[in-house]
């Protein structure tokens, strides 16, 4: 299979197919962030199939200057959540048409009870960020839970590197204790 | 101390749900699918306008540049209001041409707003340009806007304007008479490596009526559009596209330049790094650089569906030390053909392979230009003058350098020309004749393609480092294989890759009309 840059390349001239395989890649990535920025089953699912409505909608305007599009698409994410009803009003009839396909679980209950519990861990283990000022909870949000780099978040975000590390370390000094220690533990080459 | 991090896995979709969302989004983006639409323009009415209480300012501020990511503005564009009077026009795109025309007329401006594809403007002329005067006083008043040329809102880009629009536009409707109005244009052009990484728009003021813009200097890729000058007459195509139930086969060698990096952390996600892959080499990465050879036999039909298959030949390191090294490590697989990510089989000599159904990027335009081809002309000067839209008889021209705008939209097109799968041999010739006269392109004697085939070579060396070469038998102009080249290794950002490596070789061995999508032609190699 084609690596991202080829499949967006592919997906800016229209290609839908190439836009299906990038999708594949990394709609959980998405709806992983989404879900932990929202703590919502739903809305994080309408989401992820909104940020990538949008990736196409906006392709040819939209350059990759990663190897991943992971970068790219979170930086889509990020504002897709912030205005979640502003961009979701836009594609109704798409997101319905997603919306309505999967598969359906062999045992509803048992699945029914471990999606509660993961939310209910979502919603405590992500309280403390999503209670930071919007925007040392976006840039944190994409280090601590999509694990980019601090490149990479520069990158999502259209932000300055200096701007990135700032404002992780004015969410440090909020955070203290609850400063996530998933990052704490990251080998220092991956985070910078 | 915060909790570890739960575990998401009962809340992401299963593969089968992945899969079967990903054919819903697909089918929502396709034409004619209920996928996204425009952005409807923002509108804030303009009070003061509304009040025909406008004074003074008209006039072009532009910034610009398409921001990867982080796009936080959905809009194509809006109207504020201006202290003073007038409005702002804050351009996010042009795409939504007829919305940023409605807006404008919304705020008593008459506009004619045209997106083009790449490399393209409106055919001149189509109007009378004028001049309007910006009425008032204020730092802008009394200047004037228009004349005989265009105002050219072009390329250019700082980091503080990333998040911005692309351009501002304040005007004024007190600016102009009854008959004049506003014509704007622009098309997506290279911009930071990209190339429709920015645009270049045009304003100008016309009076009186204002044609419909006819796109000329089209793209590559629209041989459609060129103008065939009168009495011009090509050969017929040497073949014809594949009749109903019929495909086009076809049959490539593609060496690509990978990078394998044993240690260190791989390209694609942490949790499954790739290991062997074209992402691994350039300048932050340290990986060994091999080239990759597989067999690609393509079947297409009229429509441009197609069945694919590749079969993985050769990895060959470029430096000997660095293949043991692989070899001792278990010969692992490029990431194409790793079958923990694909599906791969193997044929019958155990070599890894690859089969798919896929569909030409051109779509059911595959075979769209085989009329206007057989109409070109077949001598090199009359093909440049035909494709730069010249028309016959004019005053000769000398060709453009190939890394000039115009040029570089010529140079596409001949070697969009010479891409076709249906060019007789005298049109090739003439494109390669054409291609050879421009300032920037090179012929390279006695090159070698990615089989061993001997030829000579048309060479386009573009910005860092790179470019294309397209091989050829000088006896037949068939055309023997196309490659993007890294011509100059450190300007490439290369380093350590020998100059004029090829990044990417395609060798074309055959291509014949067979009757279906299993047969090879009874000759097939």
């Amino acid at each position: 299979m084609a690596d991202d840059l080829q499949l967006w390349e592919r997906t800016r001239s229209g290609d839908a197919e190439a836009f299906g395989d990038l999708y594949e890649r990394h709609a959980r990535n998405v709806q992983s962030y989404c879900l932990w920025r929202t703590a919502d089953l739903q809305i994080a699912e309408d989401a992820t199939a909104t940020v990538f409505l949008e990736a196409w909608r906006k392709r040819r305007r939209l350059t990759l200057t990663t190897d991943s599009a992971a970068p790219l698409l979170l930086g889509i994410a990020n504002n897709v959540v912030r205005h979640q009803w502003r961009s979701q009003r836009r594609y109704r009839d798409a997101l319905e048409r997603v919306r309505n396909v999967g598969h359906v679980p062999g045992d509803l209950e048992a699945e029914a009870i471990a999606r509660v519990d993961a939310i209910q861990q979502l919603r405590d283990g992500g309280e403390a960020i999503r209670k930071l000022p919007r925007r040392e909870r976006e840039v944190l949000a994409l280090l601590a839970w999509s694990e980019l780099s601090y490149g990479e978040i520069a990158e999502a975000l259209g932000l300055p590197i200096g701007t990135v590390r700032s404002r992780i370390a004015r969410a440090r000094a909020r955070l203290g204790d609850a400063f996530p220690d998933s990052i704490e533990n990251r080998p220092a080459e991956e985070v910078l | 101390m915060s909790k570890p991090k739960p575990d998401l896995s009962p809340l992401l979709p299963d593969d089968a749900t992945l899969k079967a969302r990903r054919q819903a989004l697909v089918d929502a983006v396709r034409p004619g699918g209920k996928g996204p639409h425009r952005a409807p323009g923002r509108r804030r009415p303009s009070p003061r306008l509304a009040l025909g209480a406008a004074m003074a300012v008209a006039v072009i501020a532009a910034v610009l540049i398409f921001a990867a990511g982080g796009d936080p503005t959905p809009t194509a564009f809006a109207v504020e209001p201006q202290e003073g009077g007038g409005v702002t026009i804050e351009v996010y795109s042009l795409e939504d041409a007829s919305g940023l025309e409605e807006a404008l007329e919304d705020a008593g401006i008459r506009a004619q707003v045209n997106w083009l594809p790449p490399g393209t403007s409106c055919r001149e002329p189509r109007f009378t340009p004028s001049i309007a005067k910006l009425p008032g006083g204020g730092s802008l008043g009394g200047v004037t806007i228009g004349g005989p040329g265009t105002l050219t809102i072009s390329v250019a880009g700082t980091q503080s304007a990333r998040s911005g629009p692309v351009a501002n536009i304040n005007l004024d409707p007190a600016a102009f008479r009854p008959d004049q109005s506003v014509v704007l244009y622009g098309s997506p052009r290279p911009f930071d490596g990209d190339p429709k990484g920015g645009f270049e728009a045009h304003f100008q003021v016309a009076e009186g009526p204002v044609e419909p813009c006819k796109p000329v200097t089209a793209p590559a890729g629209s041989i459609g559009s060129i103008a065939v000058p009168p009495g011009a007459e090509g050969e017929a195509a040497e073949r014809t596209p594949p009749g109903p139930g019929q495909f086009l086969y076809t049959k490539t060698k593609i060496v690509q330049l990978q990078g394998w990096e044993p240690d260190g952390r791989g390209a694609g996600s942490r949790s499954r790094p790739r290991r062997f892959t074209t992402n691994l080499l350039g300048p932050e990465g340290n990986a060994l650089p091999a080239l990759v050879s597989s067999s690609k036999e393509v079947w297409m039909a009229r429509g441009g569906k197609t069945r694919e298959r590749e079969v993985l030949a050769r990895v060959e390191f470029l430096f000997p030390g660095d293949q043991e090294r692989w070899e001792a490590a278990g010969s692992p697989r490029p990431f194409a053909y790793d079958a923990a990510e694909h599906e791969v089989t193997r044929d019958s000599s155990g070599r890894p392979v690859k089969e798919y159904a896929s569909r030409s990027w051109r779509g059911s335009h595959e075979f769209v230009n085989v009329d206007k081809l057989s109409k070109l002309p077949t001598e090199p000067e009359a093909l440049r003058s035909a494709i730069e839209n010249r028309g016959a008889g004019g005053a000769a021209v000398d060709p453009s350098p190939a890394n000039s705008q115009r040029g570089a939209v010529t140079a596409e097109r001949l070697l969009e020309i010479l891409g076709e799968p249906i060019t007789g041999p005298s049109l090739r010739a003439a494109a390669i004749g054409a291609l050879a006269e421009m300032p920037g392109i090179e012929l390279e004697r006695g090159v070698t393609d990615a089989i061993g085939r001997r030829g000579d070579a048309i060479a386009w060396v573009r910005d860092r480092g790179f470019g294309r070469r397209l091989v050829f038998d000088p006896r037949t102009s068939d055309v023997l294989a196309e490659a993007e080249v890294i011509f100059h290794a450190d300007a490439a950002e290369y380093p350590g890759i020998p100059d004029r490596t090829a990044f990417r070789e395609t060798a074309y061995l055959q291509s014949e009309i067979v009757d279906s999508d299993h047969e090879r032609p009874p000759n097939a190699e």
